[in-house]
């Protein structure tokens, strides 16, 4: 277990601050939220399997009311279908489908509803994909491409929605923590002959140094950043 | 377009491929179509509507190309097979996929991302993310076989940058990058090669566009450090002829801003 910040003695990122975690992996989403706590937010989670826009802005709703209100909105997401490692040329229509249309659109709509909740005094919106989104994956087309389009759908509503201080950024986490079924899935290794990446010999956790991140990005201390991604693998791909 | 053709660049570098271009009936499609049928492909020209198809034929023609037209809907999976069969039966195989189609104006038109519904992101999604996976699974046993297959997804710097003018657009050909990366990784063994460009040209649509905004025709102009928007023959079908070439062989799971300098970030 990384040391937090707050167990260090730092100060609390989210003090007093209202944050919704909106994940369709309870195991992530529990995780995530705990790490949040430990930086002094109040946390609500919900399920991110967002059928439609109305059920995307009344969930976001409920949960801010529940909260008082809403600062940070945290959004990780895949439907199964997209979690399942198999060639494209296997896949049948409807598995490509709700893989990436789905799942988009359950993207959509948390991004919708999130807006929603943070137009008026501003915000942060966080979306989280597996890191190996920047690299591809054999046998995760739809997931991959989902990914993609997830990350650039943050980047262009970054660019919209800035001048209402809506700040949005997209973290890449370990595939294993995003959805536990791709912890056996064919990843690519990195073109490395010396020491063993990652880097700093660890995958950040989602209640450790994952939650750091994003109670970062979610606090003002991270006022100036919107539109970035960040690769939270520990040290491995340091993509371009 | 009205540039002077000059055909000495690519001349020979892909006789006897075959190549299936879709979304050929106009702009950057139609300029690919020309590029490698003036490399000694042939060339199936894919649309939605034949006759723009067929007038793309006639460009070729017109440079002594060999092409046929082909009217197919990339979001109709069907449509896919048909094209491809078609392409199979006339030339006996198809070494060459060209993934160029998109949902015509929809993707230039600003829209608010909180205004998006379901039926506008489908719309789009239909023709770029569904034509990409039904080109890619009714070719793949063709490419397989040609042993020097090529699959290649036209991207946006719009997918590279997350434009904020059409965040559908964006995503869509944001979710391209993906899609190009892992397939390459995934076909790879069977040597093909997956890769995305990204091009910036000045075709039909963006001209008429311009016409009407000449001051941010200036505008946009000055962005690209060669000054200039491309040529859809002679600068992005050039682009596409030199990677399904053996000279670029080698080259998989890249995305290539052709764009004349405008997108460095990568």
């Amino acid at each position: 277990m990384v040391e937090s910040v707050i167990e260090s003695g730092g100060p609390a990122l989210l003090a007093g601050r209202r944050a919704i975690v909106a994940s369709a992996g309870a195991s992530f989403g529990t995780a995530l939220a705990g790490g949040l706590r430990r930086h002094g937010a109040q946390v609500v989670e919900v399920d991110a399997r967002f059928g439609s826009r109305a059920a995307a802005e009344a969930a976001l709703a409920d949960a801010a009311r529940e909260l008082g209100g809403a600062d940070l909105v945290v959004h990780a997401g895949a439907e199964p279908a997209a979690l399942v490692s198999r060639p494209l040329a296997t896949l049948a229509p409807d598995e490509w489908n709700v893989a990436s249309h789905q799942g988009m659109l359950a993207s959509l709509y948390c991004l919708q509803g999130a807006y929603a909740q943070l137009r008026e005094r501003g915000g942060a919106v966080v979306t989280v994909g597996p890191s190996a989104s920047l690299v591809g994956a054999p046998g995760l087309v739809p997931l991959m491409t989902l990914a993609e389009g997830q990350r650039t759908l943050v980047k262009s509503a970054a660019r919209q929605w800035g001048r209402h201080g809506l700040r949005l950024n997209w973290v890449g986490i370990a595939a294993r923590h995003y959805a536990p079924a791709l912890a056996d899935a064919a990843w690519p290794q990195t073109p490395e002959l010396g020491p063993p990446p990652p880097a700093l010999g660890r995958v950040p956790e989602p209640a450790g140094e994952v939650a750091d991140v994003i109670a970062w990005l979610g606090s003002d201390a991270a006022r100036g950043v919107t539109g970035a991604s960040f690769n939270l693998d520990g040290g491995d791909w340091m993509v371009p | 377009m009205n540039a002077k053709i000059d055909t000495i660049a690519e001349s020979g570098l892909l006789s006897g491929r075959v190549a299936l271009v879709t979304g050929a009936g106009a702009g950057i499609g139609r300029g690919i179509a020309q590029a490698l049928a003036a490399a000694g492909a042939h060339v199936a020209v894919t649309g939605r509507r034949l006759g723009t198809c067929d007038e793309t034929l006639a460009l070729v023609a017109a440079e002594g190309g060999s092409a046929i037209a082909l009217e197919a809907d990339v979001s109709d999976r069907a449509a896919v097979d048909r094209a491809i069969e078609a392409v199979v039966k006339r030339w006996g195989r198809l070494d060459i996929v060209v993934q160029n189609a998109n949902a015509g104006a929809d993707s230039s038109h600003p829209i608010a991302l909180e205004e998006i519904t379901e039926a506008d992101w489908m719309r789009q999604a239909r023709v770029a993310w569904d034509g990409n996976f039904h080109c890619a699974q009714a070719a793949l046993p063709h490419l397989k076989a040609s042993g020097k297959g090529r699959f290649i997804v036209l991207g946006s710097a719009f997918g590279l940058h997350g434009a904020a003018m059409n965040p559908i657009y964006s995503a869509l050909k944001g979710g391209d990058r993906g899609f190009v990366k892992s397939l390459a990784r995934e076909w790879g063994p069977h040597g093909i090669t997956v890769n995305a460009i990204e091009p910036a040209a000045m075709t039909e649509a963006a001209q008429v566009f311009f016409e009407q905004n000449l001051a941010l025709r200036d505008m946009f102009i000055r962005m690209f450090p060669l000054g200039r928007m491309g040529e859809p023959r002679n600068d992005i079908g050039r682009a596409v002829v030199a990677l399904c070439s053996d000279m670029m062989g080698y080259v998989s799971g890249q995305n290539l801003p052709v764009d004349g300098g405008l997108y460095t970030a990568l």
